[in-house]
């Protein structure tokens, strides 16, 4: 294999759509021959870094197959040792599945993969870690009750036989952290540790199994803007060691600010490789998508007087005694024709505040009304039947009915509506034009309205979700993170649907992990901590980075 | 139509393979047993197919379509009501008495028999549901446990004069009037229990509740997603209670076609074990009105056949008849599951295909 010429790093390479090629100066080619390698292409290309060394990791023409679907269809990844690679592409590009097959998860149909130069043939995640490859998931795998130590050490101990060598396992770690500026207590509950000192502690997990090559996905979508600087200064540390990053993210401004190398992946093929200085998040953002973007902003006022959802001073304690109430004194009005944002890092109450307005979840002191009209007394569905949507947090969970046909989904939570029953029947002719409208307004891509809500990708079901919401024409609508998930097109329709519903009168109350889409929808910003809404913000003048300390508590106002 | 022939594929293939393989083992059996499976079989379908096996198969399958339906009921919104066979037992002995002691004429009492077979039923499993629904006890455990407090309940009930005395060595309640029997229709010297357009309305009306009404949507919905009923608007101790409840009403009526049909009172040899039966009715016909009336017919029939396996030359291998039919509630519930999973992955994958060409096109 180390034969054939390597595969230079050139600025793009087989870039597909021309009118995007010919925004940047490097060579193009056609996707299928730099996939196979072999047509001669690659080593004519000119490249803008001069290497000579071997890759850490190089994935050449990886093709993936699933049943009906082509995952990954000329993937060609090179990495740099010592390098932080990113991995960019929008969801359901294929990067999961990259990630996937480099962490030995699955095994790839085609093509070849390897690390420092040897081939591999992963056949689990075992064999990768074998090979100096780890995995830091998104989703954490720590264990609440035990230590770091304990954590770093869980399936990988020291010691003989069924004992531990507990000293010895707490010396290298604390060499570990110290070699690679981790600085930890070994000794403290990880349910002690903040989001950003646990994704410290899966680092090391990786490092202490002797990893060299650590795939990180999609890390930042659980940290603040100052925990990120807090990572990206802990990645620059690794790399200046010798360890090699691979950076699956969609977040563009921050794959700008880390990355050495950029790989943008769009539907499965790597259709680009760039280097940060040569390109623009906006220039990235057309690689993903492949065409012009939509942007969230919001155009002229259409604020009322009419308050049209009232929260005054609503508290709902800590299901343990003791704790700090889970909402405390939030008080706010959403008026008609209003989009009131509240940003926060998840778990500050956001979830609850949502639950107790279409009350699912009772509150302990305060008083939610709509219209002037009290809820204390009003069950959930008569509050729906007031004209409150609800999009919940949790799809799979509180949205959808996943073997039911989409027509039954498409009228959850308004099964009451007159529009979808004859009396005490449902009306399925009613329901069915209703869920094929969403389908087609939102683009929601499914074989019929007959269809089972689990044969449909996470995309699908929320743009589901979002179009039933906002097509039965709610008064108020309550939604936690509406575009979460969707692609590009999917979300400019979910905008577009969500500013013509403003314009025509809807109080809508957004909870967004997505700051651009909070900055530029809302009329009016709350900041919630702990429970409590700590600032209330003009979007036209906020900065992205003042409202991070605003929700971690850096900065304080009088709300 | 393609689509179409695949759904039917999916929905037959299943039983079909369970009772294809519980002729399988049950042919194992009997071979094990000595005999020669071809002749038994033979012995079985020339007994089952005679007129008199018929009617009496059709009759006896309504008690097992009803309890199927009361135990579907629960099944829909994910409650499992084992205790159909005590809530049906108690009805029958309160709507013994009922029918022979009110005054009025005969369908007075059968309506009157009827419904209040109907309230006692619901208010037995209503005990269950508001402790699941309030105390969060799990309903197996309560039914479980009730069941137990019903055969107490009903040698109580049996022991006093009121209600039954010694006729024939054997407490019995009064016997119903005639004119308070239901009617039969004389097939070839058999009577067909006319009981059976009240079980075909049984069916219809569950099919429309479930399938059709604002009610069994939100039913249904909580039974496939709790967190996502709540949030639209379903009141989840109220579904349970009223599930409950509703299931226990028409568990009441398992006994009325043996009552009003057959044996005309209450005594302590009142058949058992229906309400359980019902569960294997509503597992093999999936909680459909359909394919739990085939399962009773077919349950029913199995059980009358295998009666000629008591003549020679097969004589004694009677158990074939429930070899049939436990094998076949096995294979029926797993043969299930791998459709479902089969038929869903090929959803996905339609839908996957679907998307994948959306992205063909707009590459294009």
């Amino acid at each position: 294999m180390r034969s054939r010429p390597t595969l230079p790093l050139a600025r793009s390479w087989f870039l597909r759509s021309p009118e995007i090629s010919a925004k940047f100066n490097g060579v193009t080619q056609d996707a299928d021959t730099g996939a196979t390698g072999d047509a001669g292409g690659p080593s004519s290309f000119s490249s803008p870094i001069s290497h000579t060394a071997t890759f850490a990791i190089e994935l050449r023409a990886i093709v993936k197959r699933f049943p009906g679907v082509v995952a990954n269809d000329g993937v060609n990844v090179a990495v740099r040792p010592g390098t932080i690679h990113a991995l960019i592409g929008e969801n359901g590009a294929g990067k999961s599945t990259v990630m996937k097959i480099l962490y030995g998860a699955q095994r790839p149909d085609e093509g070849t993969i390897e690390v420092n130069g040897a081939a591999q043939h992963f056949k689990s995640p075992r064999d990768a870690i074998g090979a100096g490859i780890g995995m830091v998931f998104q989703h954490f795998m720590l264990a609440d009750n035990l230590t770091v130590l304990e954590n770093v050490i869980l399936g990988a101990e020291p010691g003989r036989g069924a004992t531990i060598d507990f000293v010895s396992a707490r010396s290298q770690l604390v060499q570990l952290a110290a070699d690679n500026g981790l600085e930890i207590d070994p000794d403290v509950f990880v349910s002690e540790l903040g989001v950003g000192e646990r994704q410290r502690v899966e680092i090391l997990k990786v490092l202490f199994r002797g990893a060299r090559i650590i795939i990180l996905d999609e890390p930042t979508a659980v940290l603040v803007p100052q925990e990120v600087d807090e990572l990206f200064d802990t990645l620059r540390e690794l790399t200046s060691t010798g360890v090699t990053i691979v950076f699956i993210s969609h977040k563009l401004d921050e794959v700008l600010a880390i990355a050495d190398d950029i790989t943008v992946m769009r539907r499965g093929k790597t259709v680009a490789t760039v280097l940060p200085t040569d390109v623009t998040a906006r220039d990235l953002a057309e690689l993903m998508v492949g065409e012009e973007l939509p942007s969230p902003a919001t155009h002229a006022s259409t604020v009322t007087d009419v308050v049209a959802l009232e929260v005054s001073g609503v508290t709902m304690k800590a299901a343990v005694s003791g704790s700090r109430p889970v909402l405390d004194n939030v008080s706010f009005v959403v008026r008609r024709g209003e989009i009131v944002g509240i940003a926060g890092v998840e778990g500050n109450g956001q979830t609850e505040l949502l639950k107790a307005i279409i009350g699912i979840d009772g509150v302990d002191g305060g008083a939610i009304s709509i219209d002037g009209r009290d809820l204390n007394e009003v069950a959930t569905a008569d509050r729906r039947s007031m004209g409150l949507g609800y999009v919940p947090e949790d799809r799979q969970r509180e949205a959808l009915l996943l073997p039911s046909p989409l027509w039954e989904n498409a009228i959850l939570g308004h099964q009451r509506s007159q529009r979808f029953t004859k009396g005490p029947w449902i009306d399925k002719d009613a329901s069915r034009a209703y869920t094929a409208e969403i389908v087609d307004t939102f683009d929601v891509r499914t074989p019929s309205v007959d269809t089972v809500a689990l044969a449909l990708s996470g995309g699908n079901q929320q743009k589901l979700i979002i179009g039933r919401e906002l097509l039965a024409e709610p008064k108020v609508l309550i939604a936690a993170h509406p575009t979460r998930g969707i692609d590009v097109g999917a979300q400019a329709a979910v905008w577009d649907a969500i500013r013509g519903a403003r314009s025509d009168g809807l109080a809508l109350l957004l909870v967004s992990a997505d700051l651009e889409e909070l900055i530029g929808l809302s009329d009016t910003l709350l900041v919630m901590l702990r429970g409590r809404i700590v600032a209330r913000l003009d979007p036209a003048t906020v900065t992205k980075s003042e409202l991070g300390e605003y929700m971690t508590g850096a900065r304080e106002v009088a709300a | 139509m393609k689509f179409d022939r695949r759904k039917v594929f999916y929905a037959l293939a299943a039983p079909i393979g369970a009772f294809l393989l519980a002729i399988v083992v049950a042919g194992l059996a009997l071979v094990a047993s000595g005999k020669n499976p071809f002749v038994a079989f033979k012995q079985m379908a020339v007994y089952g197919a005679t007129v008199d096996s018929l009617v009496v198969s059709v009759n006896e399958s309504l008690a097992l379509f009803v309890a199927g339906v009361a135990v579907a009921i629960g099944m829909k919104t994910n409650l499992f009501n084992i205790g159909v066979e005590g809530q049906y037992r108690l009805a029958a002995i309160i709507a013994a008495v009922v029918g022979a002691s009110v005054p009025g004429p005969g369908f007075l009492r059968i309506i009157l028999a009827m419904l209040a077979a109907m309230i006692v039923g619901a208010m037995y499993a209503s005990i269950a549901g508001l402790l699941k629904a309030y105390r969060n006890v799990n309903e197996v455990i309560a039914t479980i446990m009730l069941n137990g407090v019903m055969t107490g309940l009903v040698a109580i009930l049996l022991k006093w004069k009121v209600i039954a005395t010694i006729r024939d060595q054997q407490l019995r309640t009064e016997r119903l009037p005639k004119s308070a029997w239901f009617p039969s229709l004389s097939i070839g010297g058999s009577q067909l229990y006319l009981w059976l357009f009240v079980a075909i309305a049984i069916g219809v009306g569950y099919h429309l509740l479930i399938n059709r009404s604002r009610f069994g949507y939100e039913l249904r919905t909580s039974g496939i997603n709790p967190g996502a009923a709540l949030a639209a608007g379903v009141n989840p101790k109220r579904m349970i209670v009223t599930t409950m409840a509703l299931s226990g009403a028409i568990a009441g009526l398992i006994g009325m076609p043996l009552l009003l049909q057959r044996q005309h009172e209450f005594t302590q040899q009142f058949q058992q074990l229906l309400g359980f039966a019902g569960i294997a009715v509503a597992l093999v016909g999936r909680q459909k009105a359909g394919g739990m009336a085939a399962a009773a017919l077919l349950f029913a029939f199995l059980t009358r056949s295998a009666q000629a396996l008591t003549s020679p030359p097969t004589r004694g291998t009677r158990e074939i008849g429930t070899i049939l039919q436990g094998t076949m509630i096995l294979a029926a519930v797993i043969a299930y599951e791998v459709v479902r999973r089969r038929a869903e992955a090929n959803a996905v994958h339609e839908a996957a295909r679907l998307t994948a060409a959306h992205h063909a096109e707009a590459a294009v």
